[in-house]
C-alpha cells in the first residue's frame, strides 16, 4: 500500500515538476546516486542492520542518506553547509509539500532566531547551525524501518 | 539566597573588569527597538565611508557570534560607502543564508566600522536591500526591513575572519557570491579579502577576538538587561583572562565538542545569535504547538532540569547545568530574556545560545590570532 500510495505520489510529482523528479526523501534508493550525480559527487555506502548509510560530500557539506532495506530513503542530513541545500533536489516531489507547510516563508520572528522546523503529514524538516556550518536534516516517518533507526543513522 | 550572592558576584566581576576604555562596547538584550524578539542581543556600530568622518551610528544591531561580520539594512546608511567590484568590473553581492531558513541579500560595500572607541578600515560590509537587482532564486526569505527583521543589521564577531573563506574563493558556483551586472547576477569565486568579515579582526589593536559579559537573570525572566563586549583576549586590563578560565577549542567550522544524554556532539558552538539552548532532538521534551508565539522552541509542563559536559583543552570535561522552561506562557508575558528557553535543534549540535551567556564571560577567539589562552579559534570562560 505504501509502494502504491508513493508510485502515485511521484508520477504526480514528475507530471508538476519534471525538473524536481530527482529527489530522495521517501523515494526509492536509486534517487541517492541521482542526488549526488547532481551534486557532482560519489557516494560511499555502510550497511546496519536495518538500512544502509550513504554518505557523500559537495561543495564542501556532508551529506548523509538513510536508505531501509524495504529500499526507500527515510532519513537523511546535511552538515559544514555554507549555504543551504537546495530542497527542490533532496525533497523531490515532496518539495511542495515543504513550501506550504515552511513558516519561514512568511518570515515571522516571534520566537526569534531559532531552528528552522517545517512539519507535513508525511515528513519533518530541521535546518540549524550558523553561518560557514549550516545543518540540518530530515525525516520521513512512515518509511523508517523501526523507531530511533532515523537518530541512530543519523549520528 | 544563592541567586543573589552571583548576582553580588557578577557584579564584582564587572567591576573589576573595567567598564571603560576604547574596547567596551555596551550589549542590551530585550531593548532592541520596537521589533525585539525574547534573548536578543544588540549593539550600537558606527558605519563610516573610508578615510571620512561621513559616518552613521546605527543602533539596534544584531550581535552574533555565530556569524562573521557587519550587515546593515540599506535603510539605516545615510553615509555613502564604496561599492566592491569584481575583476570584470561588476558590483559583487551577497546571499548570506542563516540557519532560521532567511537570508540577507545585499550589495557588498567598504566602510570603516567603529566599535566602542576603536576603528577598523576599510572592511567589506554587506548592505542588505532584498529589492537590489538580480536576487538569485535560491536567496529564500530575504529580510526585507528592520521591522520584519528585528534589528536593524548583524554584527558577526565568531571566530573566523571572513563569512566563507576558501569554498567562496575557489568555488565560482558557491552561490553565495555573485557578480552582478544590472540586473543580472552570477555566482563567482572571489578573494577572501574582498567577503565581508568580522570587523574585529581589523582593529589597530584589540584584534585577536572579545569578551562577552552578560549579567543573570531571575528564573521568571527580565525586561531587559545590559552588559558588555570588550573587544580583544588579554590585550587590556578588561579582557584579561581569569586563570580559571576552561578553553574550549574549535574546528575551522567553529564548532566545539559537547556530550549530552550519551552522545558526542561535536557540532556545537557557543551562539550570541541564536535566541534559545537548541539541544539535539528528543522525544521527551514537549515541543510548542505549530503557529503559536512559540513555535520552534520547548513548551514541557514544568521546567526541566539537565546536565550536559563541554570538552575543553586537554579532554577536560566542564559540566554545565540548564534548563528548559514552558516556552509560550513565558513569552506571552513582557518579559523579553530568559535563561532557560530552549528548542529541538540538529542532530549532532549543541547550539549554546545566548541563555547560556548570561551570567558568565565568555571569550571568542579569532581564527589564526593568537592570544594569553592560545591561538584562535576556541571559546572560553
Amino acid at each position: 500500500m505504501h509502494r502504491t500510495g508513493l508510485t502515485i505520489y511521484a508520477f504526480i510529482g514528475i507530471v508538476l515538476f519534471p525538473s524536481l523528479s530527482f529527489g530522495t526523501l521517501g523515494m526509492r534508493e536509486d534517487s541517492v546516486r541521482k542526488d549526488a550525480e547532481a551534486f557532482g559527487s560519489k557516494t560511499e555506502v555502510n550497511v546496519a542492520d536495518n538500512y544502509k548509510v550513504y554518505t557523500f560530500s559537495a561543495q564542501g557539506a556532508d551529506f548523509k542518506e538513510c536508505v531501509s532495506n524495504a529500499g526507500y530513503v527515510f532519513a537523511l542530513s546535511w552538515n559544514h553547509a555554507l549555504k543551504r541545500p537546495r530542497f527542490d533536489q533532496l525533497l523531490g516531489p515532496h518539495f511542495k509539500a515543504f513550501d506550504e507547510n515552511d513558516p519561514a516563508t512568511t518570515v515571522n520572528r516571534k520566537a526569534g532566531r531559532t531552528t528552522h522546523v517545517v512539519k507535513t503529514a508525511d515528513f519533518e524538516v530541521h535546518a540549524g547551525g550558523h553561518q560557514r556550518s549550516l545543518r540540518g536534516y530530515a525525516v520521513f516517518q512512515k518509511y523508517i524501518p523501526t523507531p530511533g533507526d532515523e537518530l541512530r543513522c543519523l549520528q | 539566597m544563592t541567586c543573589n550572592f552571583r548576582v553580588i558576584l557578577f557584579a564584582f566581576i564587572t567591576l573589576l573588569l573595567g567598564a571603560c576604555g576604547n574596547n567596551v562596547v555596551p550589549i542590551s538584550v530585550g531593548a532592541c527597538g520596537a521589533s525585539t524578539y525574547p534573548n536578543e542581543p544588540c549593539v550600537t556600530v558606527t558605519v563610516c565611508s573610508p578615510g571620512t568622518s561621513q559616518c552613521t551610528s546605527i543602533p539596534n544591531v544584531l550581535l552574533d557570534t555565530g556569524s562573521y561580520g557587519l550587515r546593515v539594512f540599506s535603510t539605516e546608511l545615510t553615509s555613502t560607502l564604496r561599492p566592491e567590484t569584481d575583476a570584470s568590473g561588476n558590483a559583487v553581492a551577497e546571499c548570506a543564508s542563516f540557519a532560521d531558513g532567511t537570508s540577507e541579500w545585499g550589495q557588498v560595500e567598504v566602510g570603516d566600522i567603529t566599535l566602542g572607541g576603536e576603528t577598523a578600515s576599510s572592511v567589506p560590509i554587506e548592505v542588505v536591500n532584498a529589492s537590489y537587482p538580480g536576487i538569485p532564486s535560491d536567496c529564500t526569505n530575504p529580510d526585507t526591513s528592520p521591522s520584519q527583521a528585528g534589528y536593524n543589521g548583524i554584527l558577526g564577531v565568531g571566530p573566523s575572519v571572513s563569512d566563507c573563506g576558501t569554498q567562496c574563493t575557489t568555488t565560482p558556483n558557491n552561490r553565495i557570491y555573485f557578480g552582478c551586472s544590472g540586473a543580472t547576477c552570477n555566482s563567482e569565486a572571489v578573494a577572501e579579502s574582498l567577503q565581508v568579515s568580522n570587523p574585529v579582526s581589523f582593529m589597530p589593536l584589540d584584534n585577536n577576538g572579545v569578551l562577552i559579559s552578560l549579567p543573570t537573570v531571575a528564573a521568571t525572566g527580565s525586561t531587559g538587561i545590559t552588559g558588555t563586549m570588550y573587544l580583544g583576549i588579554g590585550t587590556q586590563g578588561n579582557n584579561t583572562p581569569a586563570s580559571t578560565v576552561n578553553v574550549f577549542p574549535a574546528d575551522e567550522f567553529g564548532n566545539f565538542t559537547t556530550i549530552f544524554n550519551g552522545a558526542t556532539l561535536s557540532e556545537s558552538v557557543m551562539d550570541t545569535g541564536s535566541n534559545g539552548l537548541f539541544l539535539p532532538p528528543t522525544a521527551s521534551i514537549t515541543q510548542c504547538p505549530t503557529n503559536s508565539i512559540a513555535d520552534g522552541m520547548y513548551c514541557p509542563s514544568s521546567t526541566m532540569s539537565f546536565t550536559a559536559t563541554q570538552v575543553a583543552t586537554g579532554s577536560k570535561q566542564v559540566s554545565v547545568s540548564f534548563q528548559i522552561l514552558d516556552a509560550q506562557p513565558a513569552l506571552s508575558t513582557s518579559d523579553t530574556v530568559f535563561d532557560d528557553l530552549g528548542g529541538a535543534g540538529s542532530a549532532g549540535s549543541f547550539d549554546w545560545g545566548l541563555p547560556f551567556f548570561l551570567g558568565r564571560n565568555v571569550f571568542v577567539a579569532i581564527e589564526g590570532k593568537s592570544s594569553t589562552l592560545g591561538s584562535g579559534p576556541y571559546y572560553a570562560y
